[in-house]
């Protein structure tokens, strides 16, 4: 009986350990698919009139309350935790809407998932102007990686408002810059090491990964993408020298002995004037590489309330606060709406779509 | 002398009644938010997090420092209490503050408790004060194949709270690792055994699983030992112990500090490793292990103190280099950031004054928690001289809205039950629990390391890099020790039989294992 018991116990261990290490196996095929790329995905594009800028003089609270009054409590549902960057950055935008309305707007944290959770409740709940969808990069991202239904989790919803711009930035240790090290010199880094240069991103097949290959790609180099589950953990590899250059935004080095060594921004981003933009590099292709994030309606909802939300959005996005704000962060205030904003959507989810493809891990 | 000069600064810019105030509100609140299993310290700050946003910022960080160390506390006390682990972290805790609480010794129990989480709270800060800079430098030294060989270290511990039960402790620890490999890969791309529930992509929640399998794993098993009227209601009278019986503590309580602020350092390694060491090492170097699991007060020191410590810890590469060192400290990060601070070496050097304030209110906080600890103490006791079913009852709710609150999803409840189910199946077969939570704990920071040091260097790394080969080496004994300690007590016993004239009957011989453990 103990040994029909130990053998047992010695199956069930090895039978144990192999699942697991199946799993754990990850995905070899990330050299590339040599088929031609045929894109699936369905056109969201919309065509609508981007909110008028309100008259120079008028009054913000009064002009807002004509366009649509709210009798209850609005929810923005996120996908990222308390603390997350849309999370701080929708509670920083509710803070500044009491400035211009007396309505009460929460933030709700729906997490996990892969983010679908998040759009899931919205989707769940009425298409009446209270649940909007705090979304950013990685909500479309998912959607077209794990192939869920896009007519529901991107085309189900009408895109209202872009509120942040984040560009991209490739960064190095401060100590390495002190030796002399530049853009250039990690891209002659790049050619030295064959291939061997560690990027940090914070996961594979997500955007800053794909950063990284439209950077290679630009430049003609390669290197491996690493990832680092997040910016902070990126950060942390660049100063330990296990990464040699982390694909991050501007922010991540903030308060940290890191330099941006390139920014995707038309001009120099103010606080890190020290750090040339990829056109001044000579890579104008780069320079418009970013994360945005923004604000989602299903798709049904009262015109005036979406016209109400993006009146409140522009008349945030020009408050001082939030410029302020967005100033610290290294982040472009700049409001997007509608059909803008809707390219960008499509934009996103070609891109997203060609990287996986090219990855090997997209069907 | 310059940093007392900056702890001076720092303590005139704390210790105004503003911040002292929020100070002390910030432990009530985490302790009060820290004890509804569920309500995670990282969570409780959040909460907190908003009504910073009007404050100063030396009030707003003063208010979440507070809770930081309550929370941090507090979670440890319905291990002890009612068997749930407020955090993964608190997981060592109820090893020997449960049973000493079910046999009587719940205030003890919680003193221990309160005491060395007082003492890895200072022990933490002091460290904090005087080598963040350098520490933080030293974890730099740790790529991915060091947190791999440390999980690996980690994970050795099974060999200790298996004992002889160790394939039974394989094999939940095998089962930890292998619920960890559920959702998306965490490299990115391939989603793994979800089996299309969009719920399962970023795996079991971590709490759900721990109040499920420790707290409704009781309930269940002690519902089916429960036969009505069947025994009288058991009240305890509890005693306080006095100072003198702390002190005796005091080793115990030091060494887990040292471990739990050495791994706090590391970023992304998490409090729970530093707890298990901790528990790990004080049972290896104790005279009596057999002891622990069944009440030992240097378990419930080791792992409180260890969690305590951890706090200043995780601190040090946030204000040294800033890098978040856990998901609370994340928290932290994100209420100075909207406040306009930039933690890392910039701000050490540019906010001296708000720095050292923060070290003097992480001091403050340390007596606070010591002060509303020993005030609530017989408070938190009587929890355990509730009625059965009436406590039974109460935890069943607890553990729902424990695991609801976390992501405000019913699934999570599902899970939490069907943990529960899974906890009182390995109580009912005698398998011990609590290698699953290693597995699960450490099974990601694991895969992810392991992966990304093959990634990058190969297996070189595992025999090149000196802390790693050290680690491993360390594992590899930890997990050999036992056998041979084992061995050598079997072959003495045998020698020893040999030599006693004995009466033949038809007893097996002493040099095997106890036959009721291999049942």
């Amino acid at each position: 009986m103990k040994k029909i018991t130990k053998w047992l116990f010695s199956l069930a261990a090895m039978f144990t350990l192999a699942l697991a290490l199946t799993a754990c196996g990850g995905n070899d095929d990330e050299n590339g698919t040599d088929g031609e790329f045929v894109s699936n995905l369905p056109d969201i594009r919309v065509t609508a009139t981007p909110p008028a800028a309100p008259p120079a003089d008028v009054d913000p609270v009064e002009f807002l309350a004509n366009i649509w009054q709210p009798t209850r409590p609005i929810t923005i549902v996120t996908h990222v935790a308390p603390g997350g960057g849309m999370d701080v950055a929708t509670r920083t935008f509710i803070e500044i809407a009491r400035c211009f309305t007396d309505a009460t707007i929460v933030v709700e944290n729906v997490v996990g998932g892969g983010t679908r959770p998040a759009s899931t409740e919205v989707q769940s709940r009425p298409a009446d102007g209270y649940t909007i969808f705090g979304a950013a990069m990685s909500n479309v991202n998912n959607a077209v990686a794990q192939q869920w239904p896009i007519q529901d989790y991107i085309g189900g919803y009408y895109w209202i408002a872009k509120i942040q711009r984040d560009p991209a930035a490739i960064i190095i240790n401060n100590s390495a810059r002190d030796a002399g090290m530049d853009f250039n010199g990690i891209l002659q880094q790049a050619r030295d090491m064959n291939g061997g240069q560690i990027w940090a991103v914070p996961l594979l097949g997500g955007n800053k990964h794909f950063e990284a290959l439209l950077t290679w790609q630009a430049t003609d180099t390669m290197g491996i993408a690493m990832p680092f589950e997040s910016g902070p953990l990126g950060a942390a590899a660049v100063l330990a020298g296990e990464a040699h250059v982390q694909m991050g935004n501007p922010f991540d080095t903030a308060g940290r002995d890191l330099w941006v060594a390139a920014i995707a921004s038309p001009e120099r981003v103010p606080g890190f004037e020290d750090s040339p933009t990829f056109a001044e590099l000579g890579f104008p292709q780069l320079n418009d590489m970013h994360m945005w994030r923004g604000y989602a309606v299903r798709v049904g909802t009262p015109p005036a309330m979406i016209e109400w939300f993006q009146q409140l959005t522009y008349f945030i996005t020009h408050h001082p606060d939030w410029i302020a704000y967005n100033a610290g962060n290294a982040i472009a205030p700049t409001a997007v709406f509608t059909q803008e904003f809707h390219e960008i959507i499509q934009e996103t989810m070609e891109i997203t779509e060609y990287w996986l493809y090219y990855l090997g891990m997209l069907d | 002398m310059n940093t007392l000069q900056n702890l001076f600064d720092g303590a005139t810019v704390m210790m105004a009644a503003l911040p002292m105030l929020m100070v002390f509100i910030g432990v009530a609140a985490g302790i009060a938010l820290g004890t509804i299993p569920g309500i995670s310290t990282s969570m409780a700050v959040a909460l907190l997090l908003p009504f910073t946003f009007t404050m100063d910022p030396i009030s707003g960080m003063a208010l979440l420092l507070g809770c930081y160390k309550g929370g941090n506390y507090s979670g440890c006390i319905p291990a002890v209490t009612i068997n749930t682990p407020g955090t993964p972290s608190s997981v060592p805790t109820l090893f020997d503050g449960y049973p000493m609480a079910r046999n009587g010794r719940g205030g003890e129990a919680l003193g221990i408790l309160l005491w060395s989480s007082f003492v890895g709270g200072i022990f933490g800060t002091i460290v904090l004060v005087l080598f963040a800079s350098p520490m933080a430098r030293w974890a730099l030294n740790f790529w991915s194949a060091e947190y791999f060989a440390l999980c690996v270290l980690g994970l050795a511990s099974v060999a200790t709270l298996g004992g002889k039960q160790w394939p039974k402790a394989l094999i939940a620890v095998l089962f930890g690792l292998l619920i960890n490999t559920i959702g998306v890969d965490p490299m990115g791309g391939p989603v793994r055994y979800t089996f299309g529930i969009a719920r399962l992509f970023d795996g079991f929640g971590l709490m759900p699983i721990l109040i499920g399998l420790f707290a409704l794993g009781e309930v269940f098993h002690n519902i089916e030992n429960y036969a009505r009227g069947s025994a009288a209601h058991e009240k305890h009278v509890y005693t306080y112990p006095s100072l003198w019986y702390y002190w005796k503590l005091k080793w115990a309580m030091i060494r887990a500090s040292v471990v739990g602020t050495l791994v706090g350092i590391l970023p992304g390694a998490g409090s729970a490793i530093a707890s298990f060491l901790a528990y790990d090492v004080e049972k290896r170097i104790s005279k009596t292990p057999e002891k622990f699991g069944t009440g030992a007060p240097e378990g419930v020191a080791a792992s409180g103190a260890s969690d305590s410590a951890n706090t200043g810890g995780s601190l040090v590469p946030m204000l040294a280099l800033g890098i978040p060192g856990g998901p609370t400290v994340a928290v932290l990060m994100s209420a100075m950031m909207i406040h306009g601070l930039a933690p890392g070496p910039e701000m050490f050097r540019d906010e001296t004054a708000l720095v050292y304030g923060m070290f003097v209110a992480l001091f403050f906080s340390s007596f606070f928690v010591l002060l509303i600890g020993w005030a609530g103490l017989k408070l938190w006791v009587r929890t355990t001289n509730v009625k059965k079913p009436i406590l039974y009852t109460m935890i069943f709710m607890f553990t729902v809205i424990g695991s609801y609150s976390m992501r405000n999803s019913l699934f999570d409840v599902g899970v939490c039950i069907g943990f529960g189910v899974i906890g009182w199946l390995f109580k009912r077969f005698q398998y011990p629990v609590a290698p699953v939570v290693l597995g699960v704990v450490l099974g990601r920071i694991m895969e992810m390391n392991f992966r990304r040091a093959v990634l990058r260097d190969g297996m070189v790394s595992f025999y090149t890099r000196p802390l790693t080969v050290i680690f491993l080496t360390l594992a590899v004994a930890a997990v050999v020790t036992p056998f041979i300690q084992e061995h050598r007590a079997a072959k003495k016993r045998a020698a020893q039989a040999a030599l006693t004239p004995t009466v033949p009957d038809d007893s097996e011989p002493s040099d095997l294992s106890n036959p009721s453990e291999e049942r």
